[in-house]
């Protein structure tokens, strides 16, 4: 059987763009930001109304992973999630990136809690 | 209204239940059976999501997963390997608990857990959920797996009947383990933590021990009726259970019905699904999801608390609108039975909204001048200093680079008033956190009557004989003055009945001068009633040492000396107080020893006449003070 390939993994390049201004533009409140990773969403992408539904965790998890108020960490989150996301699609399965992407973000939440790039704990 | 209750719930099932069993007497139609079945998951599903997220404030992303596991549970074991049904909703309660107790084991050990972060946790959850079950050709691999219909006893009719049976039966042991829930201590311990987590661990409430009783009830009832929810769908994909409009639809529902109420979900399961269900007949085509979701962006608007809390506190009105446009609707030739139950609905809303918008709100209780102590208090309290409760030795506490404290040391002696004073950033509310085990110090040790307690959870810290106050008074503003202090009693060092606490808690209030106010929510107290209220709550946990973090911040000079007179009224009860305080007059005046830290080290220790004239002292801090 071949793998399922889901909407999210068959551009990998685009998803680590759009995690990672998607991810900027609810840290800024910009909604014009989110519009323009839409936007380039919808050029690589297949569009349904249900593509919503598979970003949410995504972009919850960066601007959490990157730290709330954190403009570079977010970037580098972005990316990050991308990154891990394409390199599993591509050496295991793309069915497998989900699991090893949210397996990850979990272990990143109980083990740093504050965000990955905060220095220091705070009060 | 436990004995209505006791009586009321059966009657409901009963009564639900006849719908099936006399379906064909009645006339009752199959299709409204298939509705009601639908309506019966979502309550299932909103009411495991309340009992732990609507009741104690953490909202959980993550009811899919228990869905999902549910209805796996099923699949793989019934329909793929004709395990016995029932066998298998067991299976499912107990592999949703499993992954309760690990998520919670996990979430709520992590001391600066924020809702936010569980949030995601749980959002994670069934996405690796998902995967697995797609990944995995053992549990799905992809294909999706076909349920069939499990034998049932004779007598039921319909597959249908029966699963409309075995879904009602689910739903009420589901409201029944919420109404539980609600009426006993882990009710008032997750209220407290819905309002104020860390005040309630201090109060000597096991946090940890009632969220994770709550995820683990959430999650059994989830899972039993995921696994209803596969006979229910009869094919079982990972899109159709693993789906985000699953948590989506529950927090709606939930928050739409009324999250601090029992029946809140069920209410909001009727009439969301219904009016889902209408919306969907009336041939709106694709417009229904955005009239849907308009309906329900207006109603939790006007009302945040749920319409649960609206039909509720007016009854009769709420009622008599249903019966009357029920019926009105139901006189229209073209509208059919659901239209007019559905109109009803909508009408005992919004007259009972109305009428609570336009009916004027009790009078809110007057805040009455705080009782004086007209009694002349002694200048010096005349309580004989005895033997030490509370050592702490060389106690550090570091935050990244910063030295906070570094190596304090304190002992406080039975009948003694300890003046905890310094300068900003001294350190001195980090020792009160630590003495009060709010936050566990880099080294040092902390013992309490020769135990070490260094490390230890607050609710034993407080158990163990130590309640503070919190500079900004953090009240539990669902709960009345009385149940404030109450919640200290109940959960003291010996565990007290409700009823019991309430009693137990008019002394503290008698002490601060609160006891008029009983019955008041603090939302209506002043600045220094919540003070009071703050010590009062503080007492009822039957302290030997009471930590006051500066307990008169804010207060114009006769609210001060009332709260001395207050101060020392709790001393002479006989409990020794360290006090922080910034205002050295009132410091002076109350305390016995005076202790001084500067920059995160004790700078003096002694008798107040004595500190004050050390030179060290002031210029580290009455120096600073004067010329600033």
């Amino acid at each position: 059987m071949p793998p399922r390939i889901t909407t999210a993994n068959t551009v990998p390049n685009h998803s680590n763009a759009v995690a990672g201004v998607s991810a900027l533009a609810r840290e800024n409140s910009i909604p014009a930001t989110a519009a323009v990773a839409g936007m380039l969403f919808a050029l690589a992408n297949a569009l349904t109304p249900a593509s919503a539904f598979e970003w949410f965790g995504t972009v919850f998890a960066v601007v959490i992973l990157g730290g709330i108020g954190h403009l570079v960490g977010t970037l580098a989150a972005g990316v990050l999630v991308g990154a891990l996301s394409s390199v599993v699609s591509v050496v295991l399965s793309p069915a497998a990136a989900p699991f090893v992407l949210f397996s990850a973000i979990v272990l990143a939440l109980l083990l740093r809690p504050q965000g990955l790039f905060t220095v220091g704990q705070t009060r | 209204m436990t004995r209505r209750a006791l009586i009321g719930f059966p009657l409901a099932i009963a009564l639900l239940a006849m719908l099936s069993l006399y379906r064909v007497t009645l006339g009752f139609p199959v299709a409204y059976l298939v509705l009601l079945t639908g309506i019966l998951f979502w309550i299932t599903q909103s009411t495991s999501w309340n009992i732990l997220s609507g009741y104690s404030g953490y909202f959980s992303f993550g009811q899919a997963a228990y869905v999902g596991i549910g209805a796996y549970s099923t699949a793989v074991l019934f329909g793929r390997h004709g395990v016995n049904f029932y066998v298998t909703m067991l299976v499912a309660a107990g592999l949703s608990a499993l992954l309760a107790l690990a998520i919670g084991g996990l979430a709520f050990r992590l001391r600066s857990l924020r809702g936010e972060i569980f949030a995601l946790l749980t959002l994670a959850v069934p996405f690796i959920l998902a995967a697995l079950a797609r990944i995995n050709t053992g549990i799905d691999g992809g294909q999706g797996i076909i349920v069939s219909v499990p034998d049932f006893p004779e007598g039921i009719g319909l597959f249908q009947d029966f699963l409309y049976l075995i879904s009602l039966l689910v739903a009420g042991a589901a409201v029944a383990v919420a109404f539980v829930m609600r009426r006993t201590r882990i009710g008032w311990a997750l209220a407290a933590v819905h309002d104020a987590e860390d005040v309630a661990e201090g109060l000597g409430v096991a946090t940890f021990r009632y969220k994770l009783q709550a995820l683990v009830a959430s999650a059994v009832v989830g899972g039993v009726g995921g696994a209803v929810f596969a006979l229910q769908i009869g094919f079982v994909a990972v899109d159709s259970v693993f789906h985000l409009t699953v948590p989506l639809f529950v927090i709606v529902i939930s928050v739409l019905g009324g999250r601090t109420h029992w029946m809140g979900p069920v209410a909001g399961a009727v009439l969301v699904v219904l009016l889902q269900d209408r919306l969907t007949a009336s041939g709106l085509g694709e417009w229904q999801l955005i009239v849907l979701g308009a309906i329900l962006v207006a109603l939790v608007i006007v009302a945040p608390d749920g319409i649960w809390a609206e039909l509720r506190s007016h009854p009769l009105v709420a009622t008599a609108a249903a019966v009357v446009v029920t019926a009105a609707v139901w006189l229209i030739p073209s509208a059919e039975l659901l239209d007019a139950v559905l109109a009803g609905l909508l009408a005992a809303t919004v007259v009972a909204m109305v009428r609570g918008r336009l009916t004027t709100p009790p009078p809110r209780v007057q805040p009455a001048e705080t009782e004086h102590a007209d009694v002349a208090v002694p200048p010096v309290a005349a309580v004989p200093i005895g033997a030490p409760i509370v050592a702490c030795t060389d106690i550090a506490k570091h935050f990244g680079g910063v030295k906070a404290l570094d190596g304090v040391s304190l002992t406080i002696h039975e009948g003694e008033i300890v003046g905890l004073v310094g300068p900003n950033g001294s350190g001195k509310s980090t020792l009160v956190s630590i003495l009060a085990g709010s936050q566990r110090p880099t080294r040092g040790r902390v013992m309490i009557e020769g135990r070490d307690v260094t490390g230890q959870a607050p609710h034993r810290i407080a158990h163990a004989g130590i309640a503070r106050t919190y500079q900004i008074p953090k009240p539990f503003l669902s709960m009345t003055v009385r149940d404030n202090v109450a919640m200290a009693v109940m959960f003291g060092r010996t565990p007290k009945r409700l009823d019991a606490a309430r009693a137990d808690a008019l002394g503290p209030l008698e002490t601060v001068g609160l006891a008029h106010l009983a019955d008041a929510y603090p939302a209506a107290l002043n600045l220094h009633q919540r003070q009071l209220l703050e010590i009062a709550r503080a007492l009822a946990a039957d302290p030997k040492v009471l930590l006051l973090d500066e307990a008169l911040a804010g207060l114009n000079p006769v609210e001060i000396d009332n709260a001395v007179a207050v101060i020392r009224r709790v001393h002479e009860s006989g409990v020794a107080i360290v006090i922080v305080e910034h205002l050295l007059r009132v410091v002076n005046q109350l305390a016995t020893r005076l202790v001084v830290l500067d920059r995160g080290t004790r700078l003096a220790d002694g008798d107040p006449k004595t500190v004050l004239a050390d030179p060290a002292v002031v210029r580290a801090y009455l120096g600073k003070r004067a010329h600033a």
